[in-house]
């Protein structure tokens, strides 16, 4: 993944609401290529982010560049290469559905009708039903439609599967790794689903009241996370556990369970062999490595 | 606290509401000041007042029944009951206070007096009732039934009784028959009490889409309204884009560069006018209809073509504010909306001209008619009124613009220039005539064309355009 020329730069951005500080001081770059989970609680500020890369908001201070155009001047040009599923999922009721895909594909020179027909069948998008009359989550299938059916480069999405069904989210975590093979593909997906989101990133971007805690690759932040059971090789367990950098422990059974941090698992068995006692170390699902980045 | 002051609380806790009164305190004291101030026996003057019970009673319901309609309020406990204390307690207080102006009635003392007060504010509660009737029904059931009765014959009776001695006739009812009138006043009190208190109305209004006149000015609701019909009865009726129109817009879009400005533009002429197009019938229709009214009603058109701007106004979204991403961006969206008022404001001139011309044809065979001992004819419409739409649409832009998010605001401002029109027009007429000459008209002119794109091109470059009610 190359360090060189990000698709969206954003530099100490700033957003106030009235009272509220939705961004605090953002800085965040995204690489061509990156499949990024941006986490954070309601009110973190994902959303507000997101649409600053889009332009729909504009910073008060900072900068937002996307596609090495400032993110307030976006034009057709930049705007045709980004895809975007809304959270609140607003489309144009009083169209039926066949009419709105013809509408919103107008604006693409890269839309592809194979894939349109293709996404039709696999969604099972009736194409005489009238939007306004579609379930949320037949809106938020429609929405993934728009959004994928022009092969945008950068596709941002924002609490996709919210409304969907644990089968059509299966499915469409399905889509989403068909989309990510392509490598000059750039997804930005905003979800509570940690379970899912896990499946498919491969960086995370957490946000806390308006600022990143961390941004970090995957893969590196679960080799900083782990969980490990310990339980002696005889006797009882030792009262003092001094094994580095545990974040929480509990104790049950006879055994103990250690969330660490910053530990190889060279220095844990080695700290293990120390208190005569056997580990057993788990990488953290990304809902624990959340809770704990969040505190 | 007592679960009936909470909800009598609705009625001042709610600033929207605020506006509404105030504009309905305008509108009553512009009509009736002459009644209020110097009320003249025999003349009707002194029945009006129980006439606004029947407004008062759609107005104050409202905001219950909008209460009584939320999930909630079905599972809070004691809440089902207080609906009909609550209008009970709204209709008493407003029926007593509008009969008190008969205490001014001249020659009425002790037991006669106090028979007609009784009288009057029975007839105020009558009134008040068949007011809280259509409003429990909502807008779309609000001609079924005896809405149907309400709405086609009460209510022109009451907004047209002074024209036809109706309001004499009835302040003689009034007067002459109490005993009469508190019988009808009583029985429809009971009638009612029973009616809004039968045990399924919480359960039928709850969680059910439901319309209140006042939701005209929310979107959100109206769609989500609209949408919950598709499929009843009620939905074959709405509106659907025909096939010929989306290949004509369609056709049209593709001839322009992806790039360019053109493509955009089409694409929001097509979101904006699909519909109208495709009831394009009802459109021809009108111009011959509203040729006829404006040509009897005078003024009427000058009015009518100033509240068309604020009601294209209120019933569109500007493109500016779309929450559907396509590829345009910010300069897109202030080209558009540009081109969309400049194309706007060009059809409805062009259809007022239309509307002028026909007049002018019209003008040799359409008849006079006498109504009320006043000659009535038919006069050719002022070609000055394609003005009106010149000068207003740009104004309506602006306000539609501001006040995005703020329906009530955005129609009290879209209404002034209404109500400053009509102040002219009648209280002020010399005034009136003097204010339309060409400096003014082209001052405004300058002024509504020059402050619309600036606004538009500060609200496309600097403000947040979806978002939680944030507009910059």
């Amino acid at each position: 993944m190359t360090k060189e020329n990000p698709i969206v730069q954003m530099t100490g951005v700033h957003k106030r609401f009235g009272k509220i500080q939705a961004l605090d001081g953002v800085d965040l770059g995204i690489y061509p290529g990156s499949i990024i989970g941006l986490l954070g609680a309601n009110g973190a500020g994902k959303s507000t982010l997101l649409r600053h890369i889009i332009g729909l908001y504009l910073p008060d201070r900072g900068q937002c560049t996307a596609f090495g155009c400032d993110a307030g001047k976006l034009g057709p040009e930049q705007l045709a290469r980004i895809g975007y599923v809304h959270q609140e999922g607003e489309l144009l009721d009083w169209m039926n559905t066949g009419q709105l895909i013809r509408y919103v594909s107008t604006y693409y020179p890269t839309w592809n009708r194979g894939l349109e027909e293709k996404y039709i069948a696999d969604f099972e998008v009736s194409t005489d039903a009238r939007v306004g009359s579609l379930s949320p989550g037949q809106r938020q299938k429609l929405a993934i439609l728009l959004a994928i059916g022009f092969e945008p480069e950068l596709l941002i999405l924002d609490e996709p599967a919210a409304a969907l069904d644990p089968v059509m989210r299966a499915n469409f975590l399905d889509l989403l790794l068909q989309i990510i093979q392509d490598e000059n593909k750039t997804i930005i997906i905003s979800s509570h689903i940690l379970s899912d989101v896990e499946k498919v990133i491969d960086h995370v971007v957490i946000m806390k009241q308006g600022r990143i805690l961390l941004d970090s690759g995957f893969d590196e932040l679960r080799e900083r996370f782990s969980r490990v059971r310990v339980s002696a090789l005889s006797g009882e367990l030792p009262r003092e556990l001094p094994f580095a950098n545990v974040v929480q422990c509990r104790r049950s059974n006879g055994e103990a369970i250690l969330t660490v941090k910053d530990c190889s698992a060279e220095q844990l068995q080695q700290q293990a062999e120390g208190l005569n006692c056997r580990i057993d170390i788990q990488t953290l699902p990304l809902e624990d490595i959340y809770r704990i980045v969040v505190g | 606290m007592s679960i009936l002051s909470v909800n009598l609380k609705h009625l001042y806790q709610r600033r929207g509401l605020w506006v509404v009164y105030l504009l309905f305190g305008f509108v009553v004291f512009t009509f009736m000041k002459d009644s209020l101030v110097h009320p003249k026996a025999g003349e009707g003057d002194y029945i009006r007042f129980a006439k606004l019970a029947f407004f008062i009673g759609c107005l104050l319901t409202l905001p219950q029944m909008e209460v009584l309609s939320k999930p909630l309020s079905y599972c809070l406990p004691g809440h089902r009951r207080v609906f009909r204390r609550n209008v009970f307690c709204t209709a008493i207080a407003s029926s007593a206070v509008c009969s008190m102006l008969f205490l001014r009635y001249p020659d009425l003392h002790g037991g006669p007096l106090a028979l007609v007060l009784c009288s009057a504010f029975f007839a105020g509660l009558t009134f008040y009732m068949a007011g809280v009737l259509p409003a429990v029904a909502g807008v779309a059931h609000a001609m079924l039934g005896m809405n149907a009765v309400v709405l086609l014959f009460l209510l022109p009776l009451i907004v047209g009784g002074k024209h036809y001695d109706l309001d004499v006739l009835l302040e003689r009812i009034i007067i002459g028959n109490v005993f009469l009138v508190i019988f009808v006043g009583i029985l429809t009190s009971i009638a009612m009490w029973f009616w809004l208190g039968r045990p399924g109305l919480a359960r039928r209004h709850c969680a059910v889409p439901w319309m209140g006149f006042s939701d005209f000015f929310n979107k959100e609701k109206l769609k989500r309204y609209t949408n919950a019909r598709v499929g009843t009865k009620q939905g074959r009726f709405l509106k659907h884009t025909k096939p010929w129109v989306e290949k004509w817009f369609l056709g049209r879009m593709v001839r322009y560069d992806y790039l360019g400005p053109g493509r955009f533009f089409w694409g929001a002429l097509y979101c904006t006018s699909a519909i109208a197009i495709s009831r394009w019938q009802i459109f021809l229709l009108s111009i011959p209809v509203l040729t006829i009214i404006f040509g009897y009603g005078g003024k009427v058109a000058v009015f009518s073509l100033i509240m068309v701007p604020a009601i294209i106004a209120i019933g569109t979204e500007p493109p500016v504010y779309s929450t559907m991403l396509i590829s345009g961006g910010r300069r897109q969206r202030f080209t558009t909306t540009l081109g969309l008022t400049v194309t706007g404001t060009s059809l409805l001139c062009m259809g007022t001209l239309v509307m002028c011309g026909l007049s002018i044809l019209l003008a040799r065979f359409m008849p006079t008619f006498v109504l009320k001992g006043h000659s009535v004819s038919f006069r050719s419409i002022d070609p000055r009124v394609a003005l009106v739409p010149l000068l207003f649409l740009p104004f309506a832009s602006t306000m539609q613009l501001v006040f995005h998010r703020m329906p009530f605001l955005r129609f009290g401002a879209l209404l002034l220039p209404v109500y400053v029109a009509m102040f002219l027009a009648f209280a002020r007429r010399e005034q009136a005539e003097h204010l339309v000459n060409p400096l003014y008209v082209v001052i405004l002119l300058v002024v509504s064309w020059g402050v619309f794109p600036l606004v538009l091109r500060h609200v496309c470059s600097k403000w947040c355009l979806v978002g939680q009610g944030r507009s910059h």
